[in-house]
């Protein structure tokens, strides 16, 4: 009877670790998902950022395809944050506080704009104020960007546990697996002894049903674990290695017009530029690393190189060419160079987000059929060992 | 008996497994690190000479080798100025020019040491209020022209000319409010804002301590906050709260002229005591030409506080 249960309790066992494995690779998939949607959030309001700043400092001349630009990038970025906040609860306070801020962001930039249409000199008090609802933490409101941040490094975190769960239940599966072989192997050393016979045709029968369906287990498991760490390490990565270094880009854009909005006063932006400048740099080389061809790490030097001749220029006391270097659509300007940077980003990204949804799911159906498998096999050997034991009793009687 | 046990392995097992599983994670809004209040009240502290009394003036000769002459010779003047203070220094958004008082003053100067070609040998370099003595020092800018307060700490490191603009304490607020000065705000337990360290927030929680002082970063900020409505009114120098009245038709220079007295002097370098005498014998002179008015009518100071403002006294004792 022993060994009837044992069984059972490899087939519902077995069963349900594959079933774990399969929830914990959604749960991978749906938070990596998460996190590609945050980071979205983010890089619209980095970019609506860069566009509104850059447009600022033409003043009135600014060309009104900028503004319009700044409207699509936060209506973008208010729809992602209600579709992340549906996505993943537990994102949505958090997600809440930077809606208010969004809203008092957008208004700070009207009155920004609007002042500096007219020639006063409050409407770069307007746009400090919502670079700060942007960048700088308070305890009266949710800074954009931090706040998003943290909530990206809790879903990247979910992201970690749900992988973790999946190997543990590799264990898992390898640990009852032994166990219930040990224990039938036992059921047949205590018959032996007991009904001096050293074979139980069905017994073994039923042992070895569970032994090969431990084996095939394994291997798939083993094989969709290397699926998944390749993921992990590859396209993952590489996903928010980009991501991070478009909004750290398009951050170190907006403050590279700030710099010159404030001029005399500005340095503290310069700084906030250096500080972005190398996370980008840094991600970008992440990003390389973890496997994608063309990073776009050379525009971004060049746009590094472009930024140094703006600041000499501003430095030497030439504050109208450096303007003119960093707002006009020229070849060698900032906007064009820095361009080249975001389109190879936004181009490989994609693909990559892609890769990790895809690599993910793959073995997904794998894991239903073999989960249901080992369900069946592990019947099957229950009722062998039944019979295995009846047998002997009778013949025993 | 063994058979039970590993049943009982198994089902700890899988009952830890689910426990992994379940883990939550919320996130959170970062919040900043609460650093100490730093409560720096500015020194109003008392001299000998006093602060306002500068060097006698000489004529506007300009002597081989002295500072006039080795700015003559380097055929630039740079100054020091402010970017964004309205009608003390400021570019215009729309002609790209600068203007205000401390710009006037810095024309002329310009004007006495080179002539009539002075606009080809000014520079202007927009600085903030700490670059102001570190840049005189290394030598960048030969002069600073931008709202800067003569006292005693700071006669310790730079030279000043004789005053060429007196402010007095007075409050920016809403036109047609009830409350026109800092008394009748501080009685009504009014919301004021005034910059961070300044000389007029000190005063603010000192002398009119019913008041809800807020600091903030610069004037420009206080008139943000005002049009917010998240105080009732801006307390500064007369001259920059004429330049935040004149971003907002709704906003009045108001309150007794009597309050405080911030003389604005040209800083140069604290051993060109030349220099400093021939700015004042060219302020005198302006003094007595009647280019001291013209210059207070030309920065657009006069159309928002009055035509009873005159140049300040002037005190050599310095010696």
């Amino acid at each position: 009877l022993a060994g009837v249960v044992v069984c059972l309790l490899f087939a519902l066992l077995g069963a349900n670790a594959f079933r774990s494995r399969g929830d914990a690779l959604d749960a991978a998939r749906a938070g990596a998902a998460q996190v590609v949607r945050v980071q979205e959030i983010a890089t619209d309001l980095a970019q609506a950022d860069a566009v509104v700043t850059n447009a600022f400092l033409q003043g009135g001349g600014a060309s009104p395809v900028a503004l319009q630009q700044f409207d699509t990038f936060v209506s973008q970025a208010s729809a992602a944050i209600a579709d992340a906040s549906r996505a993943e609860p537990g994102d949505a306070p958090a997600l809440a506080g930077v809606n208010t801020s969004l809203t008092r962001y957008a208004a700070a930039i009207a009155s920004a704009n609007a002042n500096n249409r007219l020639g006063n000199e409050v409407g770069s008090a307007y746009l400090r104020q919502a670079s700060k609802l942007l960048r700088t933490t308070s305890n009266d409101y949710a800074a954009m960007l931090p706040t998003l941040q943290s909530v990206a490094d809790t879903d990247a975190a979910r992201v970690d546990d749900a992988f973790g769960a999946a190997r543990t239940s590799l264990l898992f599966l390898l640990a009852a697996g032994l166990i219930v072989l040990l224990g039938l192997l036992a059921v047949q050393a205590w018959l032996a002894r007991r009904t001096r016979r050293i074979f139980n045709v069905p017994l073994t029968a039923g042992t070895i049903t569970v032994l090969i369906a431990l084996i095939v287990g394994s291997i798939a498991m083993f094989s969709s674990q290397s699926t998944a760490d390749t993921v992990k390490d590859t396209h993952y990565a590489a996903t928010k290695a980009l991501a991070q270094a478009r909004i750290a880009g398009y951050d170190a854009k907006a403050n590279e017009s700030l710099t010159l909005v404030y001029r005399g006063t500005g340095q503290v932006y310069e700084a906030a530029w250096k500080s972005q400048y190398k996370v980008a740099t840094d991600n970008l080389s992440a990003a390389g690393a973890a496997g994608v061809s063309d990073t776009g790490s050379a525009a971004l030097r060049q746009w590094g190189q472009v930024h140094t001749d703006i600041r000499k220029l501003d430095d030497d006391g030439k504050w109208d060419a450096a303007v003119a270097r960093a707002t006009g659509d020229a070849d060698n300007g900032s906007t064009k160079v820095f361009g080249n940077f975001a389109t190879k980003t936004e181009t490989a990204l994609p693909s990559e987000a892609r890769a990790v949804s895809d690599g993910l799911a793959a073995s997904h159906t794998l894991l239903v059929v073999l989960g249901w498998l080992t369900l069946a096999l592990g019947l099957v050997a229950a009722v062998l060992a039944w019979r295995g034991i009846s047998q002997r009793l009778e013949e025993y009687r | 008996m063994r058979l039970a046990v590993g049943t009982a392995l198994a089902l700890a097992a899988a009952a830890s497994l689910t426990a992994c599983g379940s883990s939550e994670r919320t996130a959170s809004i970062p919040r900043p690190t609460p650093t100490a209040a730093t409560s720096s009240a500015p020194a109003t502290a008392t001299c000998s000479p006093p602060a306002t009394a500068s060097y006698r003036p000489t004529n506007l000769d300009m002597p081989n080798g002295s500072t006039m002459a080795k700015i003559v010779a380097k055929k630039q003047l740079v100054v020091g100025i402010s970017a964004d203070s309205r009608l003390l220094g400021s570019r215009n958004l729309v002609t790209g020019k600068f203007q205000g008082i401390d710009i006037e003053m810095a024309n002329r100067v310009a004007r006495a040491l080179f002539g009539e070609s002075w606009q080809d040998h000014l520079v202007f370099k927009t600085i903030s209020a700490a670059q102001r003595v570190p840049l005189l020092e290394n030598g960048q800018i030969d002069m600073v022209a931008r709202a800067m307060t003569m006292t005693c700490d700071r006669w310790k490191q730079v030279a000043f000319s004789e005053p060429y603009f007196l402010a007095t304490q007075r409050v920016l607020v809403r036109s047609g409010a009830q409350e026109k000065s800092l008394q009748a705000l501080a009685d009504k337990g009014r919301t004021v804002c005034a910059t961070k360290g300044s000389t007029s927030i000190a005063r603010l929680q000192q002398q009119f301590s019913k008041a809800k002082a807020v600091g903030v970063d610069l004037t420009t900020d206080c008139l943000v906050l005002w049009q917010q409505g998240a105080v009732d009114a801006i307390t500064g120098d007369d001259a920059i709260l004429a330049g935040l009245a004149q971003q907002d038709p709704a906003a009045d220079v108001e309150g007794p002229t009597t309050v405080g007295a911030e003389p604005y002097g040209l800083a140069v370098k604290k051993w060109n005591v030349d220099f400093v005498r021939f700015l004042n014998a060219l302020l005198e002179q302006m003094r007595s030409n009647g280019d001291w008015q013209r210059a207070y009518a030309d920065s657009g100071l006069q159309a928002v506080l009055g035509t009873t403002k005159t140049q300040p006294r002037a005190d050599f004792s310095r010696g």
